[in-house]
């Protein structure tokens, strides 16, 4: 699967999409994450695009990185404020090496930047970002039109799907090569 | 309550010990203390200013009305608490206890952040607000014992730290403990009316802990849970003037 | 944001018993700018003629550029170069440039450090609760109101820096493995602060950029289409966004994930300031109330700079139609809430000290009172009077009354951290030791470059990055919409 095909089909409205987006889908038997819906800003789940993968596997996933790397801060935080000193066990105004308000405090604001820098990741990760080569897209869409896309296998079904999106509604189709 | 290092033994614990009644603010300690650990004079200006950097000071407090008044002098300096608040606010450890009861300032390890003054009761941390200015004959007398501090760090006294170790250094050249009397900082030999005391507290039969344990001995801001190494041996008998 | 679909919303409003209603039809209805949903005055539809005038409108201030702007800059430029030229003089000759002396060993720098710190409160933590409270009218504002956060805790960090005796030696501070084994200390409470600060200021600072992405996207088409010179780093900031429904799904869980975040952070970092006063055992200082009450405070000055700053922003760049009446008016009754909160904890803090007269501690109220009596009048009756003016519907709609009211918080908090730190340093245990202090001018100069260096920092902002948070604006004019119950058109908006 090197090679695909894509179809970005624009719309003016968002009705038409909503109603484009399963014919399409079915016409061409895609899958999940074959066919994407680009829009300006963030409409409702499952609106515009049915999305089981993304909606039952990818958005539990992406607290995975938060947590796993609040765990890794956790562990930095006691090393950090617990572990240096007991190594460094200088006698400071009578607190033990070890003390547990300031390594808990240490502790807290290391988990909390790590779980920030984890949910990052995972947005980067997940979201496909960042991504500066050129890609199926059109200015367009950043000022209110609606883009259905997707991705097919070959320049036949890529023609054919091309039509009909402009059957659809669409009011200008850009096709394009190995850009999904 | 004792500190963290004290659950282990040591053999010294050095303290002082100040005694108002003779105490009749004469000033000398101040000027030894000056001379030996290399405080530079600041000048008229920077006195105006409120940094005149002095390890000891001496504190006149003034009671009653003229024509009764009495004039009370409170020698002051760095009181080297066992739990002192100053260690626990540095950030880089600049200032620790050491095993002998003293707290250390590390000159090189000060950044300036001057947060140790803000937490000592007894404002007796001094920051160098500029490069120390020593000069012509000025500079012929400093100790060479004493390390100049450089500009944005903080000092305060060190018990004369470089006699206390000459001292251990001597007795360990004899083979011996260091005795009473061995060891004196620069104040305390300089202290015509006798007023104040340097030794180990730990050896109960130095001058300094009985005088210590005597039942004069008071420690300042005690409510404050510092735990002093410098005990102040209360008078108000005696007027002085 | 756009967490829960929509089938669960209108499955409760019809178990309300109002019948079947249909969705899509009423979201489509916001595309048709004649439609009910677009003319009602009081969510984002009536910016909203069609998106593409929307872009064009809100990018302005970003896209144009005036000849007074670059005449605010560089004379912006020139105070921040005088109060540089200071502190390089400051570094060079010493700490004495400054009227600092023992035991005044924290002075106007860490006044002001502790004013920016505070400053940077509101931003995020109105964003964030605002987002997690899915408050409607947020929308527009969120951008000046994080943005104005980064900015003042990148000045705030400047301030340890400026303010430590040896700048050179500053990376002792750092946890950086050497071959000394020498650590910082953890137990400081300064290394609390730095990391605490450090730390909000990379949460901080991500969330202004995730937020900006989407936007990015935008600025990024506009300036491609006009070959403007924005479109370099547009292009490689905005990380290749195109908006496909997965970007915005994993940017919506991520953005929330953030604001909860931030609203654990935000708290945390100026109780942690406050403890660098409290965990000290001097008089004045040593109060348990310090966390809570420093945080309050924090929250006050800054919700009252982000009104100041919005005012600001709306009669500059003629935003009107962004940052409405509305907008000053909601942020304005936060104010009143968080303004007797904070009148009461500056109540509390006093009425202790008066009642039990420790002399320690009231000796340091008597000299204050002495010293900075006017000061302490401007801000107490400051808090008290804006509580009072801000109470008039017609006072929190008069945009010239609430800059001027919102500038008088400001005042009045500036001075409440400068009678934190100088009253009490200056009547210390020893009372040999008591002494005053007038900041000098080299301290003046930098405290001064700072506004100037904020102000600077948001101007530049201004040009380079989207002000307005268009997102968030579309997808409130997406998921809002009229909705008939029996006879009615109502308002409803879908769950977020």
């Amino acid at each position: 699967m090197n090679n695909h095909y894509t179809v970005l089909g624009l719309y003016k409205k968002m009705e038409t999409t909503v109603n484009a987006t399963p014919q399409i889908r079915e016409a061409f038997n895609l899958k999940d994450g074959e066919i994407e819906v680009l829009t300006s800003a963030a409409y409702p789940d499952e609106i515009l695009i049915e999305d089981k993968t993304l909606m039952y596997q990818v958005n539990k996933r992406q607290f995975l990185f938060p947590f796993l790397l609040g765990i890794v801060g956790l562990a930095i935080g006691i090393l950090l404020a617990g572990g240096t000193g007991w190594i460094m066990n200088l006698d400071v105004g009578g607190k033990p090496p070890f003390a547990l308000p300031p390594t808990g405090i240490i502790t807290y604001e290391f988990t909390l930047l790590f779980a920030v820098i984890g949910s990052v990741i995972s947005l980067l990760i997940y979201g496909g970002l960042p991504n500066w080569t050129e890609r199926a897209y059109d200015p367009d869409i950043t000022d209110g039109s609606l883009g259905i896309l997707i991705k097919v296998n070959s320049n036949e079904e890529q023609n054919k799907a091309a039509d009909m999106m402009a059957n659809l509604g669409a009011y200008k189709v850009k096709k394009g090569k190995n850009d999904f | 309550m004792k500190s963290f290092n004290y659950k282990k033994h040591n053999d010294y614990k050095w303290a002082m010990t100040v005694d108002l009644d003779r105490c009749d603010g004469c000033g000398a300690c101040v000027v030894a203390c000056q001379a030996e650990n290399n405080i530079p004079s600041l000048g008229v200006e920077q006195t105006q200013e409120g940094r005149n950097m002095l390890w000891l000071r001496i504190e006149r407090y003034i009671e009653g009305s003229y024509p009764d008044v009495k004039v009370r002098f409170l020698p002051m300096m760095c009181q080297h608490c066992d739990t002192a608040p100053c260690e626990s606010v540095c950030p880089v450890y600049a200032t620790y206890q050491n095993n002998e009861g003293l707290n250390v300032q590390v000159y090189n390890r000060c950044v300036g952040t001057r947060f140790c003054g803000n937490n000592c009761p007894y404002s007796v941390r001094y920051f160098n607000w500029y490069d120390p200015d020593f000069e012509g004959k000025e500079k012929n007398q400093l100790n060479p014992d004493v390390s100049l501090r450089e500009k944005g760090i903080m000092e305060k006294c060190t018990f004369c730290m470089q006699r206390i170790r000459r001292g251990k250094d001597n007795a360990a050249d004899e083979g011996r403990e260091v005795h009473d009397g061995d060891i004196k900082p620069a104040c305390v030999q300089t202290c015509p009316t006798g007023a104040l005391e340097f030794g180990n507290i730990n050896d109960h039969h130095s001058r300094v802990s009985k005088l210590a344990h005597s039942g004069r001995a008071i420690s300042l801001f005690e409510e404050k849970g510092t735990h002093p190494s410098v005990k102040y041996l209360k008078g108000g008998t005696a007027d002085v003037f | 944001m756009s967490s829960n679909n929509v089938k669960r919303s209108s499955d409760a409003v019809t178990a309300g018993g109002h019948g079947d209603i249909s969705l899509l039809p009423e979201l489509e209805a916001f595309r048709d700018p004649k439609s009910k949903a677009a003319r009602a005055s009081y969510d984002d539809a009536d910016i909203y003629r069609d998106e593409k005038s929307f872009n064009e409108h809100t990018l302005a201030p970003m896209f144009t550029t005036s000849r007074a702007y670059f005449v605010f800059v560089i004379a912006l430029g020139i105070v921040i170069a005088n109060g540089f030229a200071w502190f390089v003089a400051q570094t060079f000759l010493g700490m004495g440039q400054t009227n600092m002396h023992e035991p005044l060993f924290w002075g106007a720098y860490i006044a002001t450090f502790v004013f920016w710190v505070g400053m940077s409160h509101s931003g995020t933590i109105v964003s964030s609760i605002l987002r997690l409270s899915q408050a409607n009218w947020r929308r527009p504002i969120l951008r000046a109101a994080e943005a104005m956060t980064a900015f003042s805790l990148l000045v705030a960090g400047m301030f340890p820096l400026v303010h430590v005796g040896r700048l050179w030696r500053v990376y002792y501070m750092f946890p950086l493995p050497n071959q000394r084994e020498l650590w910082p200390n953890f137990k400081s409470p300064l290394m609390w602060d730095m990391m605490a600060i450090g730390i909000y200021l990379t949460g901080s600072m991500t969330f202004l950029f995730i937020g900006l992405l989407p936007d990015l996207a935008v600025a990024r088409d506009k300036a491609i289409r006009e070959n403007n010179w924005r479109r370099h780093y547009l292009s490689f900031l905005s990380l290749g966004w195109r908006g496909s429904h997965r970007e915005w799904s994993v940017y919506n869980k991520a953005s929330m994930f953030l604001a909860v975040a931030i609203l654990c952070i935000a708290p945390s970092v100026h109780t942690i300031v406050s403890w660098d006063f409290a965990m000290t055992m001097t008089p004045g200082w040593h109060t348990t109330i310090f966390g809570p009450y420093f945080v309050v405070g924090a929250i006050y000055s800054g919700i009252a700079a982000v009104i100041t700053l919005m005012i600001s922003l709306r009669w500059i760049f003629k935003l009107d139609d962004v940052i409405r009446t509305l907008h000053i008016d909601c942020l304005a009754k936060l104010l009143i809430v968080i303004a007797i909160i904070w009148t009461y904890f500056y109540f509390c803090e006093f009425n202790v000290v008066w009642y039990s007269q420790k002399p320690e501690e009231w000796g340091i109220w008597e000299w204050q009172a002495e010293r900075f009596g006017s000061f302490l009048w401007i801000m107490v009756g400051g808090s008290v009077l804006s509580i009072f003016l801000m109470s008039w519907r017609k006072i929190r709609t008069n945009m010239v009354a609430m800059f001027f009211i919102t500038l008088l918080v400001n005042v009045g908090m500036f001075i409440e951290r400068y009678l934190i730190v100088v009253p009490i340093l200056s009547h210390r245990d020893s009372a040999y030791m008591w002494t005053d202090y007038v900041p000098s001018v080299t301290e003046l100069s930098i405290i001064v470059g700072s506004f100037a260096y904020f102000v600077l920092l948001y101007a530049l902002f201004l040009k380079l990055f989207p002000i307005v948070t268009m997102a968030d604006v579309k997808e409130g004019v997406i998921v809002s919409g009229d909705v008939k119950l029996g006879r009615h058109a109502v308002r409803m908006q879908v769950k977020e």
